[in-house]
């Protein structure tokens, strides 16, 4: 008799055992290859019940890759992955739904014009006897969903009134309604207020104690170690360390997520800088940015720092015109201009080379030949057509001076490789020779070597005496090759500093503000 | 610097060819229905035939064309139909009911056709209504206005001379011919080698960038609806000469013809992409087929149904070559 009690004993102790060790989710070197980039190498990945796991590393590292590898978005080339000790095969977003991923994207999926009820049961509204919709008892579930999670919110609105956090929580609460055991966040907080952090920080919490897992991407370092227990550090498809938290420092992942060698890779700054090329006086956007000053001059490059949401992408868009500012003036050479449009600006030597290329920067359908000389046709007109000779002829001088790889002119962008693509989009702005540049994150999505390349690009830009304006999320980036950094919070330029008599925890605490 | 992809350009020959055969789909459909119909009738395999089939497609390719550059734009236009049969009515009424002259009644023809363009074009590009909706909109209301203006009734009794557009000949050619021709390759010059054609396919292809880029967007969009009904009034008045009488419902069925064309050529209905000779292509197959159908006395209304076939098609053929480009 003992001994069977004590068998059984052991039996629980092994149960437990196995309870504690029971991975929810392991990634076993997974590989995935887009084309010209090695996206993720042998990377392994594993997440516990109740734990929530840190993902960090550069633009470009491979964290979204990894995600959206588990969310069932891409497929790896090789490698397994197991779900609570079974192998699986996800097929795509919906069958990881069923094995209960959850993802919440930086950006929401949800319906904009249903309300509350409808976006956390979409697609699986319950039936009633006569196919009817049960209202009733979605209502009624959909409450209790929140209340579980301790916010109020008012579930009879359309969501589009809801703010930021509002919907952040109704995408949770959707995954939670799913049944969903891993849930991955990417930048959550990118988009939140502190106090708002603060909550979704609770309401992590208690997800966890419910035995959820949850694998948390951010780029503010300083968020995870409050509410992870492990970080992951991903570079340039690598796994570089998995730590517990309280094992590791700050500078010690950053060091891990840049390595040694991109401190190296700046060139030595512009030294000689000329006249002020473009003023910009107290320029205003409702609700956007307000009352931004400053001056930039010839063969200067200007940093603009600052978190997601801080107005620097909508500041330069509307010096280039794409947006239109309420108030403020800008000169150029000492000259009042009205920029209504981005013709107007480009007719005075400025240039946007915008963080979306896909969507902003490139005509895919079009060659690079066209896309690069596109800028520049009306010059290139004889009598009524355009002269091709020349065309060819130009363009090649900055294919060539660009390193850019491609089979031929008459390539479709579409083909090349993102830092390929990148210098296509810098390139028309070359061939038809702007003055005043302005990178809004130029080394977004390409890799570390097209990175390096677009460092020297830079500099030698400015070197030739154009002035540049780089925005970046990547403050390395930003140290590294600009001769002063503006840094912006919610609208307002917060600090203006010299780069030389900087750092990074200077930069960021003035653009986190008052955070934590 | 990492891998590149890179696509080598092939110097085996073979694989030119199949590149080249890749890119020409379409003119290979052309010659391959036209070597069956060779083949199998007699009586299509005539120069007279052949001239016939030309003076048939004549209109229809000159209205492709127009749409054809809306379509580029990532647009579309309805009204063309309802702009032949108002066009058509509206030349043969200044004639016959005003008695203008007829230089007269075709320039104000001209102008009137190109203003439903312009009104299209101000409606999409500042009232911000999508095309589709706004020329839908305006196909109905100017299949009101040709019904109104001819009391519903074909006109008829212009004056001589008028024919010369749709039955003329100029050195024993067909001058619908020849005025296809002139069409196609001015569009062919314009939308290759202009800026303001190179433009239109950078608005089709993106427009946000293409407005990055210092590209008009705007003027650009209202131009190729002005193009388009412009040379949809050209056809119109084609049309109207070869039957001799202005028709309020003449061009009714012609909407489909005109898409079918344009996408048959290889257009890409989301814009970006097209050349001008696959549209030509487009309304030849068009034409011959319509010309073969009529030989082999094939029931009209089993016509129809080929015709929605081809229409098919043509869009299965879009959406295939759209999944290719990237």
């Amino acid at each position: 008799m003992k001994s069977s009690k004590e068998k059984e004993k052991e039996k629980d102790k092994y149960k437990e055992k196995e309870k504690e060790n029971s991975k929810l989710l392991e990634l076993r070197n997974i590989t995935k290859t887009f084309p010209g980039v090695k996206a993720l190498d042998n990377v392994d990945f594993d997440l516990f019940a109740g734990e929530c796991h840190a993902l960090v590393g550069e633009n470009g590292a491979g964290k979204s890759t990894l995600v959206k590898i588990i969310a069932g978005e891409y497929k790896q080339d090789t490698g397994e992955i197991y779900i609570c000790g079974n192998k699986v095969n996800i097929q795509d977003t919906h069958h990881a739904q069923e094995l209960g991923v959850a993802f919440v994207p930086q950006e929401f999926q949800l319906i904009p014009y249903l309300n509350g009820v409808e976006n956390i049961f979409l697609g699986r509204l319950l039936r009633g006897r006569f196919g009817n919709v049960n209202w009733r008892l979605l209502k009624k579930k959909a409450q209790e969903l929140l209340d579980s999670l301790e916010w109020k919110i008012d579930l009879s609105v359309s969501v589009k009134n809801l703010s930021v956090a509002e919907m952040q929580i109704i995408q949770i609460a959707r995954a939670i309604s799913m049944d969903a055991r891993v849930f991955i966040f990417d930048e959550p907080t990118a988009m939140l207020g502190e106090k708002e952090i603060e909550r979704l920080f609770d309401l992590m919490n208690l997800l966890k104690e419910k035995g959820i897992g949850i694998i948390y991407i951010s780029h503010r370092l300083a968020e995870i170690f409050p509410i992870c227990e492990r970080v992951t550090i991903l570079r340039d498809g690598k796994v570089i360390g998995t730590s517990d938290i309280n094992k590791i420092s700050i500078d010690e992942i950053i060091k891990m997520m840049l390595g040694r060698s991109l401190e190296e890779s700046f060139p030595e700054r512009n030294p000689s800088i000329g006249q002020e090329v473009l003023k910009v006086e107290k320029l205003s956007k409702r609700g956007v940015f307000k009352n931004i000053s400053f001056k930039l001059r010839e063969g200067e490059v200007l940093g603009i720092a600052g978190l997601i949401g801080a107005g620097k992408t909508e500041l330069v868009c509307s010096i280039f015109g794409k947006l239109l500012y309420d108030e403020g003036e800008i000169f150029i050479r000492g000259k009042e201009v009205a920029i209504k449009s981005p013709d107007t600006a480009i007719s005075y030597g400025i240039a946007l080379i915008p963080d979306d290329r896909r969507n902003e920067g490139l005509i895919m359908s079009e060659t690079v030949r066209e896309n690069i000389s596109i800028t520049i046709l009306e010059k290139l007109k004889r009598l009524l057509l355009i002269d091709r000779k020349a065309e060819r002829k130009k363009v090649v001088e900055i294919v060539d001076r660009l390193d850019i790889r491609c089979a031929s002119i008459e390539q479709k962008v579409g083909y090349l490789s993102g830092g390929n693509q990148q210098k296509v989009v810098l390139g028309k702005w070359l061939i038809a020779n702007s003055d005043i540049l302005i990178f809004d994150e130029p080394t977004k999505g390409i890799d570390v070597g097209a990175k390096r390349q677009f460092y020297q690009i830079i500099n030698e830009l400015s070197r030739s005496g154009k002035a540049i304006i780089v925005i970046s999320q990547e403050l390395e980036e930003l140290i590294g090759l600009t001769h002063r950094i503006l840094v912006l919070a919610k609208g307002k330029v917060v600090a203006e500093l010299d780069t030389e008599k900087t750092d990074k925890n200077e930069i960021m605490k003035y653009a986190v503000g008052s955070f934590r | 610097m990492s891998t590149t992809t890179i696509d080598k350009p092939s110097k085996n020959k073979l694989e030119a060819v199949r590149r080249f055969l890749g890119n020409n789909v379409i003119l290979l459909v052309l010659i391959g229905i036209v070597a069956l119909c060779a083949g199998f009738i007699p009586t299509f395999r005539t120069l007279t035939n052949a001239i016939n089939i030309l003076r048939q497609v004549s209109a229809l390719t000159i209205i492709a064309l127009g749409q054809y550059f809306v379509v580029l734009s990532g647009g579309i236009d309805l009204s063309a139909g309802s702009t032949v049969s108002f066009v058509g009515v509206l030349v043969a009424g200044l004639m016959y009911f005003q008695g203008w002259p007829l230089l007269a009644a075709l320039i104000f023809g001209l102008v009137m056709g190109s203003l439903i363009g312009l009104v299209n074009g101000v409606l999409i590009v500042y009232g911000e209504i999508q095309p589709f909706i706004t020329t839908l909109a305006t196909m109905i209301a100017i299949k009101g206005v040709a019904f109104l203006y001819s009391g519903g009734k074909p006109i008829s009794g212009m004056p001589g001379g008028f024919e010369f557009f749709g039955r003329g000949h100029i050195w024993g050619i067909p001058f619908p011919v020849v005025l296809m021709v002139l069409t196609a390759l001015v569009c062919y010059v314009f939308s290759e080698h202009s800026v303001t054609g190179r433009n239109i396919f950078s608005v089709g292809g993106n427009e946000s960038a293409a407005r990055l880029c210092g590209i008009r967007t705007k003027k650009v969009k209202l131009l190729v609806y002005v193009i388009s009904s412009f040379l949809t009034t050209v056809g119109a008045i084609v049309i109207a000469s070869r039957i001799m009488s202005g028709q309020p419902t003449v061009g009714d069925y012609m909407l489909f013809d005109i898409l079918t064309a344009v996408i048959l050529g290889g257009t890409s209905l989301s814009g970006g992409v097209g050349r001008v000779g696959g549209v030509v292509i487009g309304a030849l197959i068009l034409g011959v087929v319509a010309n073969s159908m009529v030989l082999l006395r094939i029931n009209p209304y089993w016509q129809w149904i080929i015709r929605g076939i081809i229409l098919a098609l043509a869009v299965f053929i879009d959406a295939k070559t759209k999944r290719r480009a990237v």
